[in-house]
């Protein structure tokens, strides 16, 4: 509807969803009496959803209509707020099932792809009598068949009383206890065994002959909404500048009368008071009061209470300092041993000292004695082994003395000087003028022999010459 | 708010807030000073608690010793708080030291004994009263000399009780002088022996351990 909608269909909806209306109402208020109402089921609602506008939705518009004219009692009959509180849809079935507000999902076999909501409990006890708050059914299931999923939407409500807080009289009992339903009357639940019925093929695989039937019928159904809203008659589009506006078309102008007039009223609380602290409780005074005087001094013995007092002072006093006596004389004493201790370690530390010293100095003396000693009986040694060589080279040479001399005077070792020089200069120079001599003698005898042979050979040339001329003369020369 | 005037619980009975500290501190004074009239040493006590004057109570407590019966009941203690009130003047008042040595529950007959040794008038030399004192302790001169040193010096007990060998030499020299039958000669090359010792290795103090624990060896 809306803009676009007829002047004249526009004025007529509201009419034809007051009559439905008023129908509707008088139908609730007579339902007591109405037998087929007490009794109605799911079926039934489910016929009456099948008119072209929602049950649900026209039954809420037509409250909201009701409203203003209709009595107040009858009025909540279509209020939506009345609903029982129904489970959110993602709740499974059978939770829902549990819950005291019967209503229903059932997965229906034979389209498994719808969820259809029905109500066990379409009635409840009203045996009151007269109209009062009641449930309506609301089905919003317009969307099931097409979506394939359930979806459910409620306003948020208060939570009717369901039951009557008393009894009307004490004489006549509670006869109508709350029906639940009986679930076997439930269609969705499966009675019987479960092997004749269709289930989903197995894989999530829908049968493809099926699935092309629903698509068909889909599609027949888009086309035919199509073809209905190109026959309906249409307003034309309003001119350039314009646009359109509802008004009334009929014959008389009437006043809107179903308008709610809102006047704007406020109310502010007070602010929150502080919480006045409790008085103090003090128990009401019983007994009676009597008096005694008191002279002074007939209570209070100054010597007598001072006792326990001074009894305290003086044994804690001394036994305090009995402790702290005792606590200091041994930390004192140990103090004092200590000191005496290191006192007594000193001198021993010094004892060990000076006793050390002496040590080293005894071992120091001890080792230079040692050390001299050594030195002197090392020359002691050393002197004997000198004197021994000595003697031995005194006796040794003793026989060779002689014998050396006289090999050394046999080699010739020992000389006259005089007799040497004669015998190696004179004798020598002596010999060389002995030889000079001879030769000299020698060549002049040489030379004689040479003179008297070559006289001789002369002597003899001249004789053999003289012969030879005198062969006859003879030889007897 | 006011103490009423008249009482009517123990509540009431108001303790001056100092008084359990001084009753404890007296109370620690004499159970370690153990004198033997209580009441004599208290007033001794309180009177110098109010003079603010040193007060006489020994630092240690004495194990009462077998000779204080029959000796003079002098001890080392006793000494040291005579010491401690007297010593802050060179000489001493004989009245007064007379008072502190009666207010230390000790009998006057001793004092003058002691005072017999080296008779004076009025005052005297706290050093050589303390000597004088010591040497009634122990018998030799060394333990009295020993005594002296512990009362003297300023080393915690136990522990090597030095003097200055000025003190030392001053109160020996004075009481080997009160022995006639020590020759001169003897005290001086003791001393000097001493002074030897001690001037090679401490500066110009002299221990118990120097002259005390050497006798004992021998």
């Amino acid at each position: 509807m809306g803009a676009t909608a007829s002047p004249a269909s526009l004025a007529r909806e509201p009419l034809a969803r007051r009559r439905f209306c008023g129908a509707g109402a008088a139908g609730r208020s007579q339902e007591p009496e109405a037998p087929r109402a007490r009794n109605r089921n799911f079926a039934e609602v489910r016929r009456r959803d099948r008119v072209p506008r929602c049950l649900a939705t026209g039954v809420r518009a037509a409250g909201r209509l009701c409203a203003p004219w209709s009595e107040p009692s009858i009025a909540p009959t279509a209020c939506p707020g009345s609903l029982p509180p129904r489970p959110p849809h993602f709740l499974p079935p059978l939770l829902a099932s549990r819950n005291s507000c019967p209503w229903h999902y059932l997965h229906l076999s034979g389209s498994h792809d719808t969820l259809a909501p029905t109500c066990l409990k379409a009635k409840l006890h009203r045996k009151g009598g007269g109209p009062r708050p009641d449930v309506t059914l609301s089905l919003t299931d317009h969307s099931a068949p097409t979506m394939g999923t359930y979806t459910y939407t409620s306003r948020p409500r208060a939570l009717p009383c369901q039951r009557r807080r008393y009894r009307d009289s004490l004489l006549q009992p509670d006869d109508e206890p709350m029906h639940f339903g009986n679930i076997m009357y439930d269609r969705r639940v499966i009675r019987g065994n479960t092997y004749a019925l269709q289930t989903l093929p197995l894989g999530g695989q829908p049968d493809p002959v099926e699935l092309q039937r629903q698509q068909q019928a889909k599609r027949r159904a888009l086309a035919r909404k199509r073809a209905q809203e190109q026959l309906r008659p249409r307003t034309p589009e309003p001119v350039e500048g314009r646009k359109h506006v509802d008004v009334q078309t009929e014959l008389y102008l009437e006043e809107i009368a179903d308008r709610i007039i809102e006047v704007d009223m406020e109310c502010q609380t007070d602010a929150f008071l502080d919480r006045p602290p409790t008085p103090l409780f003090i128990p009401a005074k019983t007994g009676k009061d009597v008096a005694t005087q008191i002279l002074e001094g007939e209570l209070f013995d100054f010597d007598l209470e001072v006792t326990p007092m001074l009894e305290v002072l003086v044994g804690k006093t001394i036994e305090q300092s009995l402790l702290e006596v005792m606590e200091e004389e041994e930390l004192a004493n140990l103090r004092a041993n200590q000191y005496a201790y290191e006192e007594l370690r000193n001198i021993e530390l010094a004892e060990v000292q000076r006793l050390e010293e002496q040590e080293r100095r005894h071992r120091e003396e001890k080792e230079r004695r040692k050390q001299q000693q050594w030195e002197i009986v090392h020359k002691h040694k050393e002197t004997a082994q000198k004197i021994a060589a000595r003697v031995f080279a005194q006796r040794f040479l003793a026989d060779l003395l002689p014998s050396v001399f006289g090999s050394l005077r046999d080699g010739g070792y020992f000389y006259d000087p005089i007799e040497r020089d004669i015998e190696m200069g004179f004798l020598p120079w002596l010999m060389n003028e002995v030889d000079k001599t001879m030769e000299h003698s020698m060549v002049g005898r040489t030379v004689l022999d040479m003179l008297i042979r070559e006289v001789v050979e002369k002597r003899l040339d001249m004789y053999e010459h003289k012969k030879h001329k005198r062969p006859s003369q003879g030889p007897t020369d | 708010m006011p103490l009423p005037d008249t009482m009517f619980c123990a509540q009431q009975i108001h303790i001056p807030p100092e008084l359990p500290d001084i009753l404890k501190q007296f109370t620690k004074a004499a159970i370690r000073t153990q004198p033997a009239d209580v009441l004599q040493w208290s007033a001794g006590y309180f009177s110098a608690l109010s003079r603010g004057e040193p007060l006489p109570v020994k630092d240690r407590l004495e194990m009462p010793v077998a000779t204080q019966k029959t000796d003079t009941g002098l001890t080392q203690g006793l000494l040291k708080v005579l010491h401690k009130q007297c010593s802050h003047k060179e000489y001493v008042e004989l009245a007064d030291l007379e008072q502190k040595w009666r207010n230390l529950c000790l009998p006057t007959e001793k004092l003058r004994a002691l005072l017999q040794l080296d008779p004076c008038e009025k005052k005297m030399e706290w050093i050589k009263f303390l000597a004088l004192g010591c040497s009634m302790l122990g018998g030799s001169l060394n333990s009295a000399m020993k005594n002296l040193c512990q009362i003297l010096t300023t080393d915690p007990e136990g522990g090597p009780a030095r003097i200055s060998f000025k003190t030392f030499s001053y109160v020996y020299r004075y009481l080997a002088g009160l022995d006639a039958d020590l020759p001169r000669s003897d005290i001086e090359s003791y001393l000097d022996n001493l002074k030897e010792n001690i001037e090679s290795r401490k500066n110009g103090m002299i221990g118990l351990s120097d002259f005390f624990v050497a006798k004992r060896k021998i």
